[in-house]
């Protein structure tokens, strides 16, 4: 595949885009591409600026610098902003935005009206059938639950087949069970039309459950940008580590290949807030240890004592005490009920551990 | 509670029925036999009277539209320079009563009017050399009542353009429309329900209108009701005729209420705060700017300016003791009507609160129908029964104890009293809604669990929390009072003139300099109202609900056009 071929197979390209509010700078320097097809989420605490791209990837926000591409075409720059209405990117809004005086019918048909009637009413069908809802086509936005609302407006943005779809926020306002079944749902849809799609949540759940990449961000900036298992499992840096899922960090000592710690000795992996040529012998770092790493081993020597017990239904997260004095919580199965106060041994579940030399201060 | 505050359904079912009488009066009047003069009518003026009416009316849609429209999307949608300052003075006209802006633009336009005069003396034109547009005409009538009427749908849509959610019109956009076709295939539908209930309310104050078709020489419903009554002397067929007007404006009452109860559907909340603008520049903005500031240099600052002119030059004749009797009679009426109106406003608002009933709120309701009733209609439904109930009660007085009781009722302030309240009650039932809304039963419930009693939750909790309402309520009702003109010449006791009646009286004269003092007048207390209004729709689309309710207040307030 040529270069010309394989920029022309990115749907999405950030070029160090910068973006400004109010004279403050809310996203920095962030790069990413997004090929067909593919699902992305940005991800991250509330004010990182991950809606505030979204509305600049959807041309309702001028560039400070940088660019944004779709397929080689140029969509922003600092000095051009392509019209929403003509760059043909879809975006699904947190209060869905329906058109009230419309049918739902209606709606899902307002991107394609200057298509013939006959396709229009062929998509309208196909989409209803899509979505599920094909006995709501008469019906009007207010007549419908949240989630068919929902369904609705994505049907609605996708109708045109628009090169991108952008999501944002799509189920703050829905109760957890509703989430799961629409994310779900969502992303078959999605898949099944083959749409390369960009969505933005706070919620890592979410993320999860829809995203093929997710790109997690802080402060303006772009800290990782990989897959859920990866993000999770191999952070880049102490930011992400502690923003996706629970995490424990425990002090290190480098020596040679290993990291020693008061679980004792553990592989390690190199990570991105390392400068490579720098040896870190001798050094005092950061040991992550998710909670499910942590296992009871009646023959190990190393003890904890347990503190406390928060019971989560198939798993308890006790907070253990260790000799070094540090506390760690660890996630164990709740048949087992240990005894508070108790001392048990305890082992580490994995050989390869995440150590972070960099000090965030943001933790 | 509602027994504790001792407020009684049957109170409420009483005024009801009260404020009722006079329509149901007129009402009463079709099943009399129709005399000769109604032969006469339907032979010769009944079809001028409506197709005048109904001209005045599409004529008036037109000019409220296109006025309303235009300046409310400019002010909500878009940024140009003088936005801010735009988006309040376009209120100003609602202050200045359709008659008062009449007399001056005929002093303005007429054959000795100072424009075609200066014509005159440019180009040196004799009498019939030139045509100029006759302004005492029907158009010259569509424009007088479009340009104080138009803040109606101004407000309304407005109100609407800024409740939309951004991201709605965002929506029309990644869809693929322009802005501008966003406009009209979203916004515009959107704000349909507001557009109609603001073109209602404004065409209910063009059926209203006697001041300016009388100065014109139009003849209308209006006007052939006071012909009837006073130059036929012919009460019968005056109720009559008004009982024909009034199915005009239940059309409008039902296409008010019709397009209320669907601009709920059409709702949609936003939950992006803020609006984004269209920043226009250069040309762009100034035809904005100039398409915002015409409507307020036509509907308030040309007419404000020439009565200020009119009162500066007839000063020493004008500004006499004569004058400020005028003007203490007009307060003395304006004053007592606005307590009654407000007195009644509180008990129907607490009894809608406390006893949640369907008939309460009927007779709220039925209360509150006033605001669309011409003021000619209440003033004649207010004279037949309080004539009848004098000549009875003068003539059993006479036969039983010789002697006599005089016009007690008909000829006293009592009627005009009265017919204001029956008119404006609407404008203190809404102010006190709106406030009372603020005090959430739970508060109630909050001041008696920490050991207030049921007087003690009134006075510490309700007084503070109504005193603004309260005091908003009396300078709405006050300034309408102030304007009425065909129901105070009907009703006023003999030789009791007020500031609006003498305004008509010179004009009618043809003495329009010195009309100008009284309009002034009015004109000036009515801008207190438009500033209070134009504070609330400063905040209007922070906490949009509640101010849609003060919109109301405002909107039905106004009895502007005589």
């Amino acid at each position: 595949m040529s270069a010309q071929e394989l920029k022309l197979e990115l749907k999405l390209e950030l070029k160090e885009v910068n973006l400004t509010y109010h004279k403050q700078a809310v996203v920095k320097d962030l790069s990413l591409s997004l090929e067909d097809g593919e699902i992305a989420c940005l991800l991250g605490p509330s004010g990182c600026g991950k809606t505030t791209l979204l509305r600049a990837i959807a041309g309702f926000k001028s560039l400070h610098s940088g660019s944004i591409e779709s397929s080689a075409q140029l969509l922003s720059s600092s000095t051009h902003t392509v019209a929403p209405e003509k760059r043909r990117i879809g975006m699904v809004f947190q209060d869905f935005a329906l058109f009230p005086h419309l049918s739902v019918g209606d709606n899902i048909c307002f991107g394609i009206r200057d298509q013939s009637a006959q396709t229009r009413k062929q998509r309208r069908r196909e989409l209803l059938e899509l979505i599920a809802l094909p006995e709501c086509e008469n019906k009007y936005p207010h007549e419908l639950s949240g989630g068919q609302q929902q369904r609705v407006a994505l049907a609605r943005a996708i109708a045109p087949r628009p090169r991108l779809l952008l999501l944002d926020e799509p189920f703050s306002s829905m109760d957890v069970e509703l989430r799961n079944t629409l994310a779900k749902e969502i992303r078959r849809i999605l898949k099944h039309e083959n749409i390369t799609a960009v969505m933005v949540t706070h919620d890592q759940h979410e993320a999860f459950s829809m995203a093929d990449r997710i790109a997690v961000m802080n402060d303006g900036q772009l800290l990782q940008w990989d897959t859920a298992e990866n993000l999770y499992h191999s952070p880049s840096n102490a930011f992400v580590a502690h923003f996706i899922g629970h995490s424990n960090f425990l002090k290190g000592i480098v020596r040679g290949d290993n990291v020693e710690t008061a679980l004792g000795k553990h592989n390690y992996k190199k990570q991105l807030d390392q400068a490579p040529d720098t040896s870190l012998e001798g050094r005092q770092v950061k040991v992550l240890i998710r909670p499910e790493y942590i296992l009871i081993d009646k023959d190990s020597k190393q003890t904890a004592e347990l503190v406390s017990r928060d019971f989560r239904g198939g798993f308890s997260l006790y907070s253990l005490s260790l000799q070094s004095a540090e506390e760690v919580q660890a996630l164990l199965p709740s048949q087992a009920n240990y005894r508070l106060g108790n001392s048990v041994g305890i082992a580490l579940s994995t050989d390869t551990v995440s150590i972070f030399v960099n000090d965030q201060k943001r933790l | 509670m509602a027994s504790i505050f001792g407020i009684r359904a049957w109170w409420v079912v009483t005024i009801a029925i009260v404020m009722a009488l006079p329509i149901i009066v007129i009402l009463g009047f079709v099943l009399q036999p129709f005399n000769e003069n109604w032969q006469h009518l339907l032979d010769n003026l009944l079809l001028e009277y409506i197709s005048n009416s109904l001209l005045l009316m599409v004529g008036v849609s037109v000019g409220v539209l296109s006025m309303g429209i235009v300046s409310a999307w400019l002010t909500a949608s878009c940024e140009f320079p003088g936005r801010v300052i735009l988006s309040w003075l376009l209120l100003l006209p609602l202050s200045i009563p359709a008659y008062i802006i009449a007399y001056t633009y005929t002093g303005l336009l007429d054959f000795s009017g100072p424009v075609q005069g200066q014509l005159r003396a440019w180009f040196d034109w004799g009498y019939g050399d030139y045509w100029f547009p006759e302004v005492r005409s029907l158009t010259g009538a569509i424009c007088m009542l479009s340009l104080v009427l138009y803040p109606y749908v101004y407000m309304m849509t407005r109100a609407a353009f800024l409740e939309q959610s951004v991201s709605v019109l965002e929506a029309s956009r990644t869809l693929g429309h322009s802005p501008l076709k966003g406009f009209f295939s979203v916004a515009i539908p959107l704000a349909r329900p507001a557009i109609i209930t603001g073109v209602s309310l404004a065409l209910m104050e063009t059926l209203a209108d006697y001041g300016t078709v009388q100065y014109f020489g139009i003849s209308t419903f209006t006007t052939g009701i006071f012909r009837a009554w006073y130059g036929l002397d012919d009460s019968v067929t005056a109720a009559q005729l008004a009982s024909v007007l009034l199915t005009f404006v239940v059309v409008l009452i039902l296409l008010e209420r019709y397009s209320r109860r669907e601009a709920k559907f059409h709702s949609v909340t936003s939950k992006q705060a803020g609006v984004l603008r269209f920043q226009l520049t250069g040309w762009k903005a100034f035809f904005a700017a100039l398409a915002c500031s015409l409507p307020v240099i036509f509907g308030f600052f040309i007419p404000a300016a020439q009565l200020l002119y009119w009162t500066i030059a007839t000063a020493d004749q004008s500004l006499n003791s004569d004058f400020f009797g005028l003007a203490a009679n007009s307060l003395l009426l304006a004053t007592l009507a606005a307590f009654v109106a407000v007195f009644l406003a509180l008990i129907l608002g607490y009894a809608k609160r406390l006893l949640a009933t369907p008939l309460v709120s009927a007779a709220v309701t039925i209360s509150s129908m006033g605001y669309a009733i011409p003021g000619t209609i209440i003033a004649i439904g207010v004279m037949l029964p309080f004539a009848w109930f004098d000549t009875v009660l003068d003539q059993w007085l006479r036969s039983t104890f010789n002697l006599s009781s005089g016009l007690l009722l008909s000829g006293s302030l009592f009627a005009l009293i009265f017919a204001y309240t029956v008119r404006f009650l609407s404008v203190s039932i809404q102010a006190v809604d709106a406030g009372l809304s603020k005090i959430k039963p739970s508060m109630d419930d909050a001041g008696r669990s920490l050991g207030l009693s049921p007087f003690g939750v009134l006075k510490q909790i309700h007084f503070p929390l109504m005193r603004g309402t309260i005091l908003t309520a009396l300078l709405l009702v006050f300034v309408d009072v102030l304007k009425e003109l065909p129901a105070t010449l009907i009703l006023r006791p003999f030789n009791f003139n007020t500031l609006a009646v003498r305004a008509y009286e010179m004009a009618s004269d043809e003495r329009l300099a010195d009309a100008g003092a009284p309009a002034l007048m009015i004109v000036l207390v009515g801008i207190i109202p438009i500033i209070l209004l134009s504070r609330s729709i400063a905040h209007s689309h922070i906490k949009s609900n509640n101010n849609h309710k003060r919109f109301g207040i405002s909107l039905r307030k106004r009895e502007a056009t005589g």
